[in-house]
């Protein structure tokens, strides 16, 4: 019995090894873990991204990803892990094919750096326990205000901060209400924070 | 017992892509930063093995399914983390890489225990994890 239990998981490791092997090689330049698709359409526009782009169903808008952005504060700020998740698997998605075509050629590239490190903390955000969720999305807030700051916010948002967060080292976070829930203590401490800045419209 | 002798010996013909070493070249982490010997002994001996191109194989790498495994964090480090590559990242995600290292290092996430449990000498004591993190935190 015992040696039967012991042959088949043997020869389930076994098999999995082979697809695992049978999977093949990971590229050296892709961020994400597993997702390795290639374009499948030469779609107009010219990215100096090295990333391989996922086909495109649709070019995300900036609305949206400021929306995806304040449903992982708001699901963070109500201790959800999946529903930010949720939220941070789509906002990589669209990280990703967003383009902005009013942009000058001086900023291009920084906001497509911007783009790939808000792509690569919401992938993190996607498949991570809460802690680190909340820790990915409070570096996230600086890369969203320095790309609202060059591409212009579509609605008043405010920065906010707490100084208690990580043992005293402070954290932010982006809001589109002046009232404080605080998503940095997974539902605890909602009201710890102030308004540093409003980010107008423009 | 007999099939699982077959089986033990049948899967060590099973070939395992073992990734090739890789000279550190200018964009490697240490040399980018000229990181003092000590520190970069550190990393080499905690990080590099799963997050760089130089990996030092132990003999039993060779055996499956150990070597299967050191692939496998092999993979999935190097999908997140490449100090052979540091050089070629642009500034914002270096910033990035760097604050994720020090954080990983603080809350003692990394190396991860799976990989320590076997690699003693990968273990870093409080006293490293903060010479480490105080180097770290001065490239940030």
């Amino acid at each position: 019995m015992k040696t039967q239990k012991s042959i088949l998981s043997l020869a389930l490791i076994a098999g999995l090894s082979i697809s695992l092997i049978a999977c093949g090689e990971k590229k050296q330049d892709d961020h994400a873990a597993g997702s390795e698709e290639h374009d499948h359409e030469a779609m107009s526009e010219t990215m100096e991204n090295m990333d391989q782009k996922m086909t495109m169903t649709g070019i995300a808008s900036k609305t949206e990803l400021i929306n995806e952005y304040l449903e992982i504060k708001k699901a963070l700020s109500a201790n959800n892990k999946e529903d930010a998740a949720k939220a941070a698997t789509k906002l990589a998605e669209n990280a990703k094919t967003i383009s902005f075509d009013k942009v000058s050629a001086d900023n291009k590239t920084t906001v497509n750096e911007i783009l790939e490190v808000i792509q690569e903390h919401s992938e993190h955000i996607a498949k991570s326990e809460m802690d680190h969720q909340i820790e990915h999305f409070q570096a996230m807030g600086k890369d969203f205000e320095d790309l609202l700051a060059i591409v212009g916010s579509d609605r008043k948002l405010y920065e906010q901060y707490c100084p208690m967060y990580n043992n005293n080292e402070g954290g932010m976070w982006l809001s589109d209400s002046e009232e404080i829930v605080n998503p940095l203590f997974a539902g605890k401490m909602q009201t710890c924070g102030s308004v540093k800045k409003v980010i107008e419209v423009g | 017992m007999f099939i699982l002798i077959i089986v033990l010996v049948g899967i060590q013909f099973i070939p395992t892509n073992h990734n090739p070493n890789i000279p550190a070249g200018p964009d490697d982490f240490l040399i980018l930063n000229n990181t003092p010997a000590q520190i970069g002994k550190m990393l080499k001996t905690s990080c590099y093995n799963c997050h760089s191109e130089q990996i030092n194989y132990p003999w039993y790498s060779n055996f499956q399914p150990a070597g299967w495994l050191l692939d496998k964090h092999f993979r999935e480090g190097m999908a997140e983390l490449n100090f052979s590559e540091f050089g070629s990242l642009f500034g914002r995600m270096k910033k990035m890489k760097l604050e994720s290292m020090i954080k990983q290092i603080e809350q003692e996430k990394m190396p991860i225990p799976s990989y320590t449990l076997i690699h003693r000498d990968a273990i870093l004591s409080d006293s490293e994890r903060n010479e480490l993190t105080t180097y770290l935190k001065t490239l940030n």
